[in-house]
């Protein structure tokens, strides 16, 4: 099948689109969902990109090497030419936005909790780098994680993202000195590109946080298997006489704010997120997380061949007080992620800085 | 960091927040010397705080045998070992405190224990410092040794675990002193685990968050002492309230002992933490290991202990300890008696210095028997 050089044109805009406010045109869902692998190379489809006045203001970053620089033109060309021989037919892997995170759109059901769902293979990639937390102590001394595989898709409505990153365990349940496998996108609340911190945020400028525990998901997961709880899955040979709680039903209230007072004052931290393991937090700098009560997002994660693939779903519209992702416009996100293994809790994370994202807008 | 003035030091030192010290400061005092490692405080604050589910391994007070026994494991051995040398001239401390031997990045010298350094608190119980060989016989000074050492939470002027949470979940209660932890705040990141010199502050698994000794303060909001005090047997055990040494009182029974015989020491002062749990040291250790342990004041407190019996004000202050369910703030020797005084000053307990003694002669004459030396 031959494609017109206007149809590669338009593929190419969704892909490499580094401009802020692109409509969308019809056609371009249509090409943007299907898997490009019989895309002949031919020198017609290319001239077009050379000698058009297409706005590439800047230049991008070769995919393959993102401390090259290449003149803009050039880059077009090799952007192209590598993203379409990625998806020509050698089959080897995703497509790769290297400028953003392009949340595409989509009819179809959102998989909000299937970071394995089919849908996810034809959508855009974007690889974040991660670097240590050192902007306040505790810093964390020995770098973890430092890619991140991003891919987002909405429907108008509800975003969700797919975070993919390399974790030769799975830690689940903390105990002292481990902690739980986690990760978190975040936000800017107030609408514009002046951005607070990337470090969660700063005083007036708040941050939005979506947070995925694995523990939490864990507690789901063992709930509805009639399983053990967090103690008992940790220590599967313990034995217990006795506790108090459980002698004398009419005072269990007093007996759990006495022997668990954070479950009493519903610690966010101790009862898992109502549905699904995501938890939304607001901060204004670090050490200020808190959690409203209205929350939304929702999300799941499998670990599976030394990789932990979560998806995390939200509405686009946070309402007041969150933050929204406006339809065929830029905003950003920021990525942290947390290994269980390394104790890695609280502030000593690897995090991202600001990473654009491009909600696609919506194509009838 | 802000510059603050650590008294059992002599010194400032550096500390995350700027020196503010509560109303009144809970303070204990700790008689090593009768403590027989029955565990009855320990049980006693088991019962009552930590019976609940991802709390089973907690002992919020703990007893253990020193030299070879620690509960986490190691847990004085490993700091001592990163802190460097800890040098005193006289009573000024030289060396570093955790505080500014912090490493890059790290805003405490710290280490985080594994939970299975918890799994064996009795480890070391009852172990000698050498060994009984062949031939030994009872000596004084004694030629083997070991003591008992209990512990709580020291409620500390400067806390590591307060300094280290980045969300700053841990406050010190301006009423009392007494170092708390807000269980709706904490995120469970575990950095006042790590950071706690002393391994006070232990991860719950169930909930996710982290808990410690909190002083029992409804017991002392109503002006009574906590579990731990009032359970002992030895009667070791006396709670009230520690001042700083320019606004230490002698009618105080804490001051007394730690400011003006300079009989009850803190715990490991060179961390730079100023305890407020403070000791009457063993007196049967040597002195190397109690100058460690104590600080450079040990020798001299362990003899003013050995000619306390000489001395009516100790002899009934500790007469004092575990007579009353009551804090003791203020306290008299009133003749031959040791009156424990409330806040105006009022006698509400007193204590006789002196057992009565009642001599039975042998022949009972109007029986013509002789009695029984048998109870």
């Amino acid at each position: 099948m031959r494609m017109s050089s206007a149809d590669a044109v338009t593929r190419e805009r969704v892909l490499l689109a580094n401009v802020g406010e692109t409509p969308a045109w019809p056609g371009a869902r249509t090409l943007a969902l299907t898997p490009i692998r019989s895309v002949p190379l031919s020198l017609s489809t290319f001239l077009p990109f050379c000698l058009s006045a297409f706005p590439f203001r800047r230049s991008a970053f070769c995919p393959f090497c993102p401390s090259a620089f290449l003149p803009s033109c050039l880059s077009s060309c090799l952007s192209a030419v590598l993203l379409l021989t990625l998806g020509a037919g050698c089959g080897r892997g995703p497509l790769v936005d290297a400028q953003q995170v392009p949340a595409v759109f989509t009819t179809q059901a959102l998989p909000a909790e299937d970071p394995d769902a089919a849908i996810w293979r034809s959508v855009p990639e974007h690889r974040a780098t991660l670097i240590v937390q050192d902007v306040t102590e505790p810093k964390l001394s020995r770098p973890g994680v430092t890619l991140v595989r991003v891919k987002a898709i909405h429907d108008g409505r509800s975003i969700v993202f797919r975070l993919a990153w390399t974790d030769t365990t799975k830690d689940v349940i903390p105990e002292t000195g481990r902690s739980s496998d986690a990760v978190a996108v975040q936000f800017a609340v107030l609408p514009g590109t002046d951005l607070p911190d990337a470090a969660m945020g700063e005083t007036g400028k708040p941050v939005e946080i979506c947070y995925w525990k694995a523990v939490w998901q864990d507690d789901h997961e063992r709930a509805r298997n009639g399983g053990a709880d967090r103690v008992a899955t940790l220590y599967p040979s313990m034995a217990v006489d006795h506790y108090p709680a459980s002698a004398n039903p009419s005072a269990q209230v007093e007996m759990e704010r006495r022997y668990a007072p954070a479950a009493a004052a519903a610690n966010p931290v101790t009862v898992p997120p109502q549905a699904g393991a995501v938890q939304e937090l607001l901060a204004e700098g670090f050490g200020t997380s808190m959690v409203p009560a209205d929350q939304k997002a929702t999300g799941r994660g499998v670990w599976a061949r030394d990789t932990w693939t979560v998806t995390v779903a939200r509405p686009l519209e946070g309402g007041p007080g969150r933050s929204n992702l406006a339809l065929g416009r830029r905003s950003y996100l920021a990525l942290a992620v947390w290994d269980g293994a390394d104790r890695q809790t609280g502030s000593r994370k690897m995090r991202s800085g600001w990473v654009p994202l491009f909600v696609e807008a919506v194509r009838p | 960091m802000a510059r603050v003035h650590n008294w059992q030091l002599g010194r400032d030192m550096s500390y995350w927040y700027s020196e503010s010290r509560p109303k009144r400061q809970f303070g204990a005092v700790f008689d090593i010397n009768k403590c027989i490692a029955c565990q009855t405080c320990t049980l006693a604050c088991k019962t009552t705080w930590t019976s609940g589910r991802g709390q089973e391994f907690m002992l919020w007070n703990n007893v253990e045998t020193k030299p070879f026994g620690y509960y986490p494991l190691a847990w004085d051995v490993e700091l001592l070992n990163a802190l460097g040398p800890q040098t005193w001239d006289g009573s000024r401390y030289t060396g570093r405190t955790v505080f500014e031997a912090a490493p890059a990045g790290e805003r405490v010298l710290g280490w985080m224990p594994k939970s299975v350094d918890y799994a064996y608190p009795n480890l070391g119980e009852d172990e000698t410092a050498g060994r009984v060989d062949k031939g030994m016989a009872l000596t004084l000074p004694q030629q083997i040794w070991m003591f008992y050492l209990a512990r709580i939470c020291n409620h500390c002027t400067y806390p590591a675990c307060l300094a280290s949470c980045p969300r700053s979940s841990i406050y010190k209660r301006p009423e009392d002193g007494i170092v708390v932890l807000d269980q709706n705040r904490c995120r469970g990141y575990q950095e006042c685990v790590r950071a706690c010199p002393y391994k006070k502050v232990y991860f719950n698994p169930s909930t996710g968050t982290s808990e410690k000794c909190i002083a029992c303060f409804p017991k002392i909001e109503q002006g009574i002492q906590p579990q731990c005090f009032v359970s002992c047997i030895g009667k070791i055990r006396l709670q009230g309230w520690v001042n700083p040494p320019d606004k230490a009182r002698e009618d105080n029974p804490i001051d007394y002992l730690v400011h003006v015989r300079k009989l009850a020491l803190p715990l490991y002062p060179q961390f730079g933490l100023e305890p407020n749990v403070y000791y009457v040291p063993p007196v049967n250790v040597p002195d190397p290991f109690l100058v460690q342990m104590f600080g450079p004041g040990a020798p001299a407190a362990v003899t003013t202990y050995r000619n306390a019996k000489d001395d009516k004000t100790l002899c009934g202050l500790f007469a004092l300890f575990g007579s009353t369910e009551r804090t003791i703030p203020f306290f008299r020797i009133q003749g031959d008696f040791a009156v424990a005084l409330d806040d105006n000053h009022r006698e509400f307990a007193r204590v006789p210095l002196y057992e009565p003694v009642h001599v039975r002669p042998a022949e009972d004459r109007l029986y013509q028997i002789m009695r029984s030396n048998t109870t």
